[in-house]
């Protein structure tokens, strides 16, 4: 008779009896977890932009760059007084804005000045106008139309002749600003 | 077979930049307008009468109306004689005068006269009518 001894509390396999032949690995359903890495993302922020590698998702640039509106149109204002040797007078003008918001500008850009009578007193030679530095910013209305001056700007020399009497001088004014 | 998919969800987060997500509109304004210059206006109402005789020395009272405009500063009468009498010009000073004695020979003569508003460096581009004045010793003075 044969005696066995077996650690208590553990659980061993019974011995393996000589010349048997260990059971084929028993069979179960299989079951196979997928785990579907469908895709790869990565979200990166570079540059103040934010890129997404899934298709249908919106990418592009987050920023957006100034664009322009529409010309707001100068006309004649009030009548200043009228020149004469050695005179300065205002020139009043009136900005009208047909844009849907109010517009500020801030710049005198141009500024020339022509003749009714370019032969007989030629604008360039009898007049003179001021710094384009010297306009004060106004800000114009949505849809609506305001009055400006720039205060004497323009002088007609002392040497212009008889023939500058009576004679009517075009200034032409170029603004820009920005919406407000 | 059971399949477990598991779905990789991604979160995306954009960041906004403060202020570069705001578009704004620039603006240019541009057209005309216009300056007058301004017209000498003459004196009106201009005439010529014959006033006193002292020896051979006839005088000859002209007068008129003040230009309006406010720039003048004087007036320019031109003489013109015929007979023995002589041609002047007569500078007269100050927008608001409006007369002035001329002194003439008793000469038989005849005197017209013409005057135009003077302002910095213009003169009033009209001429008023010429008044005459007419001088015989025997006669005497009459005005035309």
């Amino acid at each position: 008779m044969s005696t066995v001894l077996r650690p208590r509390g553990r659980h061993c396999a019974p011995p393996r009896r000589p010349g048997a032949h260990r059971a084929p690995a028993r069979r179960g359903p299989i079951r196979t977890a997928t785990i579907g890495a469908t895709s790869i993302l990565a979200v990166g922020v570079i540059g103040g932009g934010a890129y997404a590698f899934w298709s249908g998702l919106a990418t592009g640039d987050a920023k957006a760059e100034a664009a322009t509106a529409k010309v707001l149109t100068v006309a004649a204002g009030t009548a200043g007084t009228a020149l004469f040797p050695g005179a300065t007078t205002n020139v009043n003008f009136v900005v009208s804005n047909g844009n849907p918001y109010p517009v500020k500008l801030d710049t005198l850009t141009g500024a020339t000045v022509t003749s009714n009578d370019e032969a007989s007193c030629p604008a360039d030679t009898h007049l003179t106008l001021g710094a384009l530095t010297g306009f004060t910013a106004m800000t114009v209305g949505a849809g609506s139309s305001t009055s400006g001056t720039l205060s004497g700007f323009v002088t007609m020399k002392t040497a212009a002749p008889d023939a500058c009497q009576g004679k009517t001088f075009t200034i032409r004014l170029s603004f820009s600003g920005t919406q407000v | 077979m059971r399949r477990g998919v598991l779905l990789v969800v991604p979160t995306l987060a954009a960041l906004a930049l403060p202020g570069v997500a705001d578009a704004l509109w620039n603006a240019t304004a541009g057209g005309s307008t216009r300056v007058v210059s301004a017209t000498v206006a003459n004196a009106s109402g201009f005439t010529a009468a014959c006033g006193s005789v002292r020896g051979r020395t006839l005088s000859i009272g002209l007068s008129w109306t003040a230009s309006p405009t406010a720039f003048v500063t004087g007036y320019q009468i031109l003489r013109t004689a015929t007979g023995d009498g002589t041609n002047a010009t007569i500078s007269v000073a100050g927008r608001t005068t409006s007369s002035h004695t001329d002194s003439v020979s008793t000469d038989s003569a005849t005197y017209s006269y013409t005057i135009r508003a003077l302002g910095s460096g213009w003169t009033s581009g009209t001429v008023t009518a010429a008044r005459t004045v007419l001088y015989d010793p025997s006669d005497g003075c009459t005005t035309a």
